[in-house]
């Protein structure tokens, strides 16, 4: 269980309460600096709050010891920079530092890790030469080999293909299935309507929403969060969005 | 390829210590012949080459390790103010005059002031050693430590005195003595160590710093030391052959040319080319005919310089 109470940063992030069960997925949605990624830092560590916590299966998540956190928690960054042409291989056995686990248990994880997201026949390869959408897998690899219970994604799916967007958030669910609390930053709604549980909407740091998909993704809610008009369309393949602004 | 060069590079170095430490007076000879001849390598040539090696391991130790910190490729001893702090803390012993009657109380100095140096950068950098914040306040601290550096070779009570501060500021490893190697090793050995007890902490500087954050480490701590081994190894070397520059930059990008990228590695490697690199040039120092021996660190711009660039050159598809 993860219950945030009262979470604040200056004016980003202001009085935010949540209580999320582990074994889901849930998104957290809002216009260009409505506080996504100020929240998931502050979450993850790497923000100081001005006031409130969070707690995480009862660990003070803005107190606990680094080690501690790392053994917790698993943050991906909007954009992980690789600043020397290592091989994947390396990048990805980097990545599993200080986590406490045998080394035979670290190379299972690697395998399987490198097999989920398509690296297997990367892994020589110097991240320097792979292509935006190529690094960007090892980015989220590198994220998610630590097989943590605790997942803060923020925008994993940034430009990703329509495949691989659908895959990475198919193995974020696959590990909210599996036990985990996967936090995830989106900007595509209907993509969050689809694989997550809970959304969690934001405005100007504030919370305006927390529920399920159906009831967060409201014409009201997402008027007053994104000023624009939406209507949802249902077709013979599913439920589309047709967002409009109010000018129009 | 990489073994060829390998075999370049290990065949020079055998050239280089041969003809380094010939010791012929008249004529070159491995072995000595005579007392003269013996104190001539044993007491001047030996040292000397092995204090080029040990400030060459240093300074390219110390300029791999703030490249991969800063995540900046220009990054070397020079831009952080270590140097300018040991070396200005130097010129202004020299300038009281009062400390050349114990042998180690000078160089205590120039460590005590690439100490401070380092002290300030961090209350500059708030406590975050790292990112833009501590580049630009290393930066501020060298170009200040060089103006003072300036007034007090301005300063100078004799033309002597300013030519003699201002010929040791140039950097050079001539006319020192296994005292200086004993300074120098101690700090390398040390510097070592705490970079070795740090290993993790610089493999993961291949991520970018919030991500480094999420590794479970205690940041300002391993940044800490991992700043002190770079303070022992710049102040260690600017004591004992003044301010060599380019040597922090030349011998990591010259590692990564030889394709290693890996952290500990390339730290390792970088460490061995600047030593081969600084004998190379001390050795030309010694062969280039001037009325007044160069100073090793002006010969090492000059050479260090062009040959970066051809590298450069050669390699302008490759990315590194």
């Amino acid at each position: 269980m993860l219950e945030v109470s009262g979470l604040s940063l200056e004016s980003r992030v202001t009085n935010v309460n949540l209580r999320l069960s582990a074994g889901q997925m849930v998104g957290v949605i809002g216009a260009n600096g409505a506080g996504k990624s100020t929240l998931l830092k502050l979450l993850a560590g790497l923000l100081t709050p001005s006031s409130g916590g969070s707690v995480w299966q009862q660990l003070d998540l803005h107190h606990i010891n680094p080690s501690q956190r790392r053994q917790q928690l698993a943050y991906i960054a909007q954009q992980t920079l690789v600043n020397e042409a290592v091989t994947v291989a390396y990048a990805l056995q980097v990545s599993q530092v200080n986590l406490a686990q045998t080394k035979s248990q670290l190379r299972h994880y690697r395998q399987q890790t490198s097999a989920e997201f398509g690296l297997t026949e990367l892994l020589q390869r110097p991240v320097t030469d792979l292509s935006g959408g190529e690094l960007k897998r090892v980015q989220l690899a590198c994220g998610l080999i630590g097989q943590q219970p605790l997942i803060l994604a923020d925008e994993p799916i940034a430009s990703l293909d329509l495949r691989h967007q659908l895959e990475t958030l198919m193995l974020l669910k696959q590990r909210a299935d599996n036990g985990a609390l996967v936090l995830v930053a989106l900007h595509d709604l209907a993509l969050a309507a689809r694989f997550c549980q809970q959304l969690v909407l934001l405005h100007q740091g504030q919370l305006l929403a927390v529920g399920e998909p159906a009831e967060v993704l409201s014409k009201s809610l997402l008027q007053q969060a994104y000023q624009v008009e939406v209507e949802w369309v249902c077709h013979q393949h599913g439920v589309a969005m047709l967002p409009r602004l109010l000018t129009d | 390829m990489r073994v060829k060069l390998w075999l370049v590079l290990c065949l020079a170095s055998l050239l280089i210590g041969l003809g380094y430490l010939g010791s012929g007076v008249d004529g070159w000879r491995l072995l000595p012949e005579n007392a003269l001849e013996s104190a001539i390598l044993f007491e001047i040539r030996l040292p000397r080459l092995v204090l080029a090696g040990l400030n060459g391991m240093a300074l390219g130790m110390a300029g791999a390790v703030l490249q991969l910190q800063l995540k900046n490729p220009l990054a070397e001893p020079g831009i952080t103010g270590i140097a300018g702090g040991a070396g200005l803390a130097t010129v202004v012993a020299l300038y009281w005059g009062g400390l050349t009657p114990i042998a180690w109380s000078l160089p205590l100095v120039g460590m005590l002031g690439g100490a401070l140096s380092l002290i300030l950068l961090w209350l500059l950098s708030r406590g975050q050693m790292f990112g833009l914040r501590l580049i630009l306040a290393g930066v501020a601290l060298a170009s200040l430590t060089g103006a003072l550096m300036a007034v007090v070779l301005n300063l100078a009570p004799n033309p002597f005195a300013f030519q003699e501060w201002a010929l040791w500021l140039m950097g050079s490893v001539a006319n020192r003595g296994w005292s200086h190697v004993w300074l120098m090793a101690p700090s390398l050995v040390l510097a070592l160590l705490l970079l070795l007890s740090q290993r993790r902490f610089l493999s993961a500087q291949i991520f970018d710093d919030a991500t480094i954050a999420t590794l479970g480490f205690q940041l300002g701590w391993n940044r800490f030391l991992i700043f002190a081994a770079v303070t022992l190894l710049v102040s260690a070397s600017v004591v004992t052959a003044g301010i060599i520059g380019f040597v922090g930059l030349l011998a990591p990008h010259a590692a990564r040319l030889l394709g290693q990228h890996q952290p500990l590695p390339m730290i390792l490697l970088s460490a061995l080319l600047g030593a081969w690199l600084l004998m190379l040039m001390d050795w030309l120092v010694r062969l280039i005919p001037t009325p007044v021996e160069l100073q090793l660190g002006v010969v090492v711009s000059l050479i260090g310089a062009p040959w970066l660039l051809i590298l450069l050159y050669r390699q302008h598809s490759a990315k590194y």
